[in-house]
């Protein structure tokens, strides 16, 4: 959740703000991740004034602003349509590739999870299966897709 | 199960809310009733002169408490109605008729405002009566004193409980007539937010609240001065950009953040402004409020100090311990039988004199008002009558020589307006021969005592010859006696000066029984016309305030020969000023105690609104160090931003009226000027106190005080 009386900028030094940063080195900092998310053009607007994958890859930047190794994320795209889904995993791919962030997402959403490295499915608390990406997202995707038919389909048989 | 019931049991689940707004009708409607029962007693009203200062601003400053506390009272209803918007919004989604939930909404409404307002009324009685025994057993408990009821006082309050009563439903009808359930629904997370603001919107705040207080209280100058007519009815509104002035000044305040050339202290402020942004406009609302009733609650305060620095400054500088002056055909007590009253309570009269004063009259301009407002201005030759003594007395009495040229005049002043001047020329004329003589400006003579007890304190002062030649052909109605002595050790003779104060009282014919600024030739020059003397009308000589009576301490403020005696002044002036300080004194009450009501409301609710974001603020990594931070820096802006904005508009507002007054701040001012700068630091200590308990409050809301607690 962003805060509506702070602009994109701002918000994304909130983490630096918090820890008592310098104000140049934390501004360096939020822009250089502006540019990564490709959100700079909205740097100076209110949350208000921006769209929800906007919204998204913003907290994603705030999130990743003081070098974490590992982003906690709790279903990061419920509730987004899928144009601002898109724009989610996209924030999280970048995070990965060009800031080497691991990225730990709790999902239901079994396309955003393809593309993951691995993903862990789980049932009634427990481990179900663990299914590892291959390379090829579309391969890895089917196989999720049949993972979750078993956990569903048992389910539905025994009924 | 019926619609009845199942709303019961939400208003008993609810009742928080419940009792937040009978609390605050319940304070206010009391507050406003007792106030206006001890400002409507006949003991009161009979002491505050009609069209006088003390009135007008006793009056203002009660409008001043009632709108503060019919804000907030409307503010605390808002408030309820934000709560119940939840409630309300599901039950129109699941299918309730808006004449259900009318019907249930007005009972709820009308149920806390009926019992709350009885409650506030019938509470008024007790706290006015309280009220005024407190005053009567710490200060002063004199026969003027007396409680008495006010069907009047109690009338306001009948009448403040219906208008908030009344706003209470208006408002609840404006909630139901909104058809959006979502917007229902969302209500009481809805905030108003506030942009950021331009630099210059400080300034011009400041700048209207200047402009405001000028045009206001310089409105009747400015008009006479350019248009010779008073200002129209509607002119007071312009103190409506005073307001304004103290909306944008609070805007600016409350939302403006800079980078500026600190860019590190605007991070660190960050997320307090974000917040108030956020919530602006409702915050804006408070503080403004805040800042009416910090400057109706220090106006008060200020007024007393102002009376009592002065009365010191008056004692500390007379020249002699007594001075009484009455006019010379009265049958007044001699010098024998001073001494042999003196000599009963064992108290020594030394250097008693008795003065001659003369009453001459001089010329002078007299405004007349036309029924339109037009002023017109009048030179008169013969307009009044004013005392004139002998340079050679004062002399006699200060110790120090004056000198006056023959054809010259001298204006007595006291130490404080040494350096004023006065008109280059005077046209003095004789009563006893009607022959004029003008004399020019000699000077400023200074004489730290009036010789009787007027508003304008004016005596001339004549080259000994002259004063002689006058003198001499002058009959005994125009002539005064002053006379004048010390006693030993002055601070110990308060029965001796009690008793020949009631002396002079009881020999006073009803001729010399008339109020302060009583003009013999003002009142010739009237009847001479057929018209009947305004100061005989409205101060009948011997009767009201003026009954010749020693219990009588309105006396001391009214009658123009009222004795000036130290020990009086100093022992007396609590006594006889009392029912002003018990009047200034509690309006200072009502207005703080809703100052602190208001801010604590607001701090709270503060906390329950945006709970969230501080939970936000803790994921992201934020100690209760810096939570803490944060919720201070909101809480600083509520308690106190409005208040220091409110003592600087009260300041501003005194500096204007000390300085109306006669053009400077005399020393007498200048240590009223710390009495109030004492009074606002322990105001300040009563705010803080509050915000304190705010701040508990708080973080108990968002969790970080068990935590702390825990921690430990």
């Amino acid at each position: 959740m962003l805060f509506d009386g702070l602009t994109v900028l701002e918000n994304i030094c909130v983490p630096q703000v918090i820890k008592g940063s310098q104000a140049l080195q934390m501004e360096n900092r939020a822009r250089q991740l502006c540019t990564i998310f490709g959100i700079e053009r909205i740097m100076e607007k209110y949350p208000a004034e921006i769209s929800g994958g906007e919204k998204q890859r913003t907290a994603v930047a705030r999130a990743l602003m003081n070098h974490p190794s590992v982003i906690l994320a709790d279903e990061p795209t419920g509730n987004l349509d899928s144009k601002s889904c898109q724009a989610v995993i996209d924030a999280f791919q970048t995070a990965r590739e060009q800031l080497q962030a691991t990225i730990f997402m709790v999902t239901h959403d079994s396309y955003v999870a393809s593309f993951c490295d691995r993903v862990i499915v789980l049932k009634d608390g427990c481990i179900f299966r663990e299914v590892r990406n291959e390379g090829n997202r579309r391969e890895f995707m089917d196989a999720l897709l049949g993972v979750i038919r078993e956990v569903g389909g048992e389910s539905h048989d025994s009924e | 199960m019926t619609l009845n019931k199942i709303y019961g049991k939400l208003r008993r689940y609810n009742r928080k809310n419940y009792l937040l707004l009978t609390f605050c009708i319940l304070l206010s409607v009391s507050l406003i009733t007792s106030y206006a029962m001890i400002y409507f007693s006949p003991t009161v009203q009979n002491f505050l002169p009609q069209g006088g200062d003390s009135r007008k601003m006793g009056t203002m400053i009660f409008a001043a408490a009632i709108l503060g506390c019919g804000i907030f009272t409307v503010y605390a209803s808002s408030l309820f109605l934000k709560y119940k918007s939840r409630e309300m919004g599901i039950f129109m989604a699941i299918g309730a008729r808006k004449r259900q939930l009318r019907s249930v909404l007005f009972t709820d409404i009308g149920l806390v405002t009926a019992s709350s307002s009885l409650l506030g009324l019938a509470l008024g009685i007790p706290v006015s009566r309280g009220v005024w025994g407190l005053f009567q057993l710490l200060i002063v408990d004199t026969r003027e004193m007396r409680y008495q009821f006010a069907p009047i006082g109690l009338g306001v309050g009948v009448a403040f409980a219906a208008a908030v009563t009344v706003c209470c439903f208006i408002q609840a009808v404006a909630f139901l007539k909104r058809s959006n359930i979502m917007e229902i629904l969302n209500d009481h997370r809805k905030s108003e937010p506030v942009r950021d603001v331009k630099g210059w919107y400080g300034g011009v705040g400041i700048g209207l609240v200047i402009l405001g207080f000028l045009l206001g209280y310089f409105g009747y100058d400015i008009f006479k001065i350019l248009f010779s007519r008073r200002p129209p009815a509607l002119w007071g509104l312009t103190y409506l950009l005073a307001v304004a002035g103290v909306y944008m000044t609070a805007i600016y305040l409350v939302v403006h953040g800079k980078k500026g050339r600190n860019p590190q202290r605007y991070y660190k402020n960050i997320i307090s402004i974000s917040m108030m942004r956020f919530m602006g406009r409702q915050t804006v609302r408070n503080i403004c409020v805040i800042v009416l009733l910090v400057f109706g609650g220090l106006f008060a305060v200020i007024y007393v100090p102002g009376i009592w620095t002065q009365n010191q400054e008056v004692i500390k500088n007379m020249p002699v311990d007594c001075l009484f002056t009455y006019p010379a055909g009265e049958q007044q007590i001699t010098e024998e039988e001073i001494q042999k009253l003196a000599d009963t309570y064992q108290t020594e009269v030394k250097n008693y004199r008795e003065l001659e004063v003369l009453e001459l009259i001089v010329d002078g301009t007299e405004e007349i008002y036309d029924k339109d407002g037009r002023i017109t201005e009048t030179y008169i030759e013969r307009e009044a009558s004013a005392m004139f003594l002998k340079a050679g007395d004062i002399s006699r009495i200060t110790g120090s020589e004056v000198k006056i040229p023959a054809g010259s005049f001298g204006i007595g002043v006291k130490r404080a307006y040494k350096h004023t001047k006065g008109e280059k020329r005077l046209l003095l004329t004789d009563p006893s021969t009607g022959n004029s003589q003008a004399l020019t400006y000699g000077g400023n003579v200074l004489f730290d005592a009036s010789l009787v007890n007027d508003l304008g304190n004016i005596f001339y002062v004549l080259n000994d010859q002259e004063f002689d030649n006058y003198s001499s052909r002058l009959k005994p109605e125009n002539k005064y006696v002053t006379a004048v002595f010390d006693v030993d050790n002055w601070k110990e003779t308060y029965a001796f000066a009690s008793a020949l104060k009631n002396q002079i009282i009881l020999r006073t014919s009803k001729a010399a029984s008339v109020y302060a600024g009583y003009n013999n030739y003002v009142k010739y020059r009237y009847e001479s016309q057929g018209i009947p003397y305004f100061m005989d009308e409205e101060y009948p000589p011997g009767e009201g305030s003026l009954k010749m009576d020693p219990e009588n301490s309105m006396l001391s403020t009214s009658w123009r020969y009222y004795p000036q005696f130290k020990v009086l002044l100093a022992q007396d002036m609590l006594k006889n000023m009392s029912v002003y300080i018990m009047l200034f004194v509690y309006i200072a009450i009502v207005c703080l105690t809703a100052v602190g009501v208001i801010a604590y409301t607001r701090g709270v609710s503060i906390g329950i609104n945006y709970k969230q974001v501080f939970v936000d603020l803790q994921r992201l990594g934020a100690s209760h160090t810096y939570i803490r931070f944060c919720i201070r820096s909101q809480l600083r802006k509520i308690f106190f931003f409005p208040y220091f904005m409110g003592v600087a508009v009260s300041l501003f507002y005194m500096f204007l009226i000390y300085w109306q007054n006669d053009g400077i701040i005399t020393s007498a001012e200048t240590r009223a000027i710390g009495v109030i700068l004492l009074a606002i630091c322990l105001i300040f200590g009563y705010i803080y106190l509050v915000y304190r308990a705010a701040d508990r409050k708080f973080q108990h809301l968002v969790g970080i005080r068990e935590a702390a607690g825990k921690e430990e």
